[in-house]
């Protein structure tokens, strides 16, 4: 049986800010909880594989995101630097 | 599907994981007044009242973080690193409790465990043998170093003694265990911490004139491969049964060679081990530092001034580390009267000798052999298990606490920790991963 993790970051108007992160982690079949004495192993395999991926997903996700807050700065900032070079040369002239 | 009444019973089922605090709905059948299927029976491990079950991983974070550090940061921390919110986090009573718990339940494993192989090697449950015990003495012509070695060593000591303070290399021929062909090498001792005041204490009523202690009895058992263990329980008795139980578990106990000891000479200490290993070739040392210690302590209270007591200690030592035991107290009985202050000390003092004389080596000679001189493993493991943890100011302990945590500490220092807490099983063997090493 497996888990599927999706993480979607979205901007204000619902339109996607980086695309969605998937991760899939292998977890226990309903049937191997057999019984109180087996629970306790079982569910450790179900809680470790889950951690472990919901840890990688958002780690995964969030590099997406910051990787977006970098470039529109960078856009912006080149912008901010076009106009002013402009403001610059009217000046002068 | 078996027949009968389906009773559901929304978020009934409480489970502390790491993942969250997680609130499950059972469901239970019922034919009648039976019932046939309780999902908090059939599936879930049962528990109390009110009681939340606890995974793998939380008792994980719960149990042994508090081997570390106190209750109350223990708390916060895991409340912290599973962000939970007020309502939801974890009281520090909640863990100190289920650390009490989980302490009680691995002592009642291993004594369960100790019995059963006890058994299984014809033992009784006090640790008396009640059937053949001839394979268990078995020496090899190894177990002992080889007389050369004894002697080159010897020589090696002389030629640094002065001439009326050379040992007598032959006397201690045979007496030198070959630390390669030994069963193991175990050494034993007390720790001590403030005992918590009963509760109910009236005002003004009188408090012990004595400190009350909690004690709890560490053992260290290095086997001739350098592997290591250590076991912890609360009473000296107790401690030789498990210790006994481990060592014929492990198959130590039909390996030819002694069994050595090292102790600090306590009383309480000796004659435990001298009951229960009466039926083996063992070895008893005291340990140097704690004869060191011992003369210190005695001849600050039996001499007059620090001087005096320094000149006595010096000369005192140079004989004990050369196993002249017997002049050691010829020298204690030559001194002034004038320079005494206290000759009481002087005659417990002599009594100490006396009663260990059996157990003081010549230090000096073993040292020159590379052979331990003295217990410090057991030392180390003592601050590592208990006094790290227990020894603060303000610090005071219920017997059980105290030996609960300092019983959890070492399960997850013997790395049996995810055994026990997957399982609820101890391995009561070397650590695997140090057995991959030294076998490297």
């Amino acid at each position: 049986m497996k888990m599927q993790i999706i993480v979607n970051i979205k901007n204000e108007d619902d339109s996607e800010l980086t695309e969605p992160t998937t991760i899939e982690v292998d977890i226990p079949e309903v049937e191997a909880f057999t019984g109180p004495e087996v629970f306790d192993e079982v569910f450790d395999h179900y809680e470790r594989g889950v951690i472990e991926a919901r840890n990688g997903i958002v780690e995964k996700a969030t590099e997406k995101y910051l990787s977006a807050v970098a470039k529109k700065k960078r856009s912006q900032s080149s912008m901010c630097k076009e106009e002013n070079s402009l403001k610059d040369q009217k000046s002068i002239s | 599907m078996q027949g009968g009444e389906l009773l559901e019973r929304p978020k009934e089922y409480i489970i502390e994981a790491e993942v969250g605090q997680l609130e499950v709905d059972t469901f239970e059948i019922k034919k009648g007044s039976r019932k046939v299927f309780s999902t908090k029976r059939d599936i879930f491990p049962e528990t109390g009242p009110k009681e939340h079950h606890k995974t793998v991983c939380f008792r994980e974070l719960a149990v042994f973080s508090p081997c570390d550090e106190t209750f109350r940061k223990s708390a916060q921390e895991l409340n912290r690193m599973l962000w939970r919110k007020e309502g939801r986090m974890v009281q520090a009573r909640t863990i100190a409790n289920l650390v009490y718990r989980e302490g009680e339940a691995i002592a009642a494993c291993i004594e369960n465990k100790a019995k059963t192989i006890l058994k299984c090697h014809q033992f009784t449950d006090e640790g008396v043998p009640t059937g053949e015990t001839s394979v268990y003495g078995l020496l090899a012509d190894e177990s002992v170093v080889s007389q050369e070695r004894v002697s080159q060593a010897g020589k090696e000591v002389n030629a640094l003694l002065p001439k009326d303070r050379q040992i007598d290399v032959e006397a201690w021929q045979g007496t030198c265990e070959n630390p390669a062909q030994v069963k193991a090498l175990i050494s034993v001792d007390d720790v001590l911490c403030k005992k918590q005041k009963k509760s109910g204490r009236k005002k003004g009523s009188f408090s012990p004139k004595k400190k009350e202690r909690v004690k709890n009895t560490l053992a260290h058992i290095q086997s001739r491969k350098g592997e290591t263990y250590t076991l912890t329980t609360a009473t000296i008795a107790q401690m030789m049964i498990v210790l006994l139980a481990f060592l014929l578990s492990n198959g130590l106990m039909i390996l030819p060679g002694h069994v050595v000891f090292f102790t600090d000479g306590a009383e309480d200490l000796l004659l435990p081990i001298q009951r229960i290993f009466a039926f083996l070739p063992f070895k008893l040392i005291l340990d140097w530092y704690h004869l060191d210690k011992k003369c210190q302590q005695r001849l600050s209270m039996a001499m007059k001034g620090k001087e005096k007591r320094n000149t006595v200690l010096q000369e005192l030592l140079a004989w004990l580390w050369i196993g002249k035991v017997d002049r050691a107290i010829g020298y204690l009985r030559s001194l002034n009267p004038d320079d005494i202050k206290d000759a009481e000390h002087i005659e417990k003092l002599i009594g100490y000798f006396s009663r260990n004389v059996s157990f003081i080596p010549c230090y000096a000679l073993r040292q020159k052999l590379g052979l331990r001189v003295s217990s410090n493993p057991v030392e180390k493991a003592n601050d590592l298990l208990v006094s790290n943890r227990q020894k603060h100011n303000g610090m005071s302990w219920s017997a059980s606490g105290s030996t609960s945590l300092a019983t959890l500490t070492n399960v997850r220092r013997n790395d049996e920790h995810m055994q026990w807490l997957l399982h609820h099983d101890i391995r009561f063997t070397f650590p695997q991963q140090k057995r991959a090493k030294s076998a490297a």
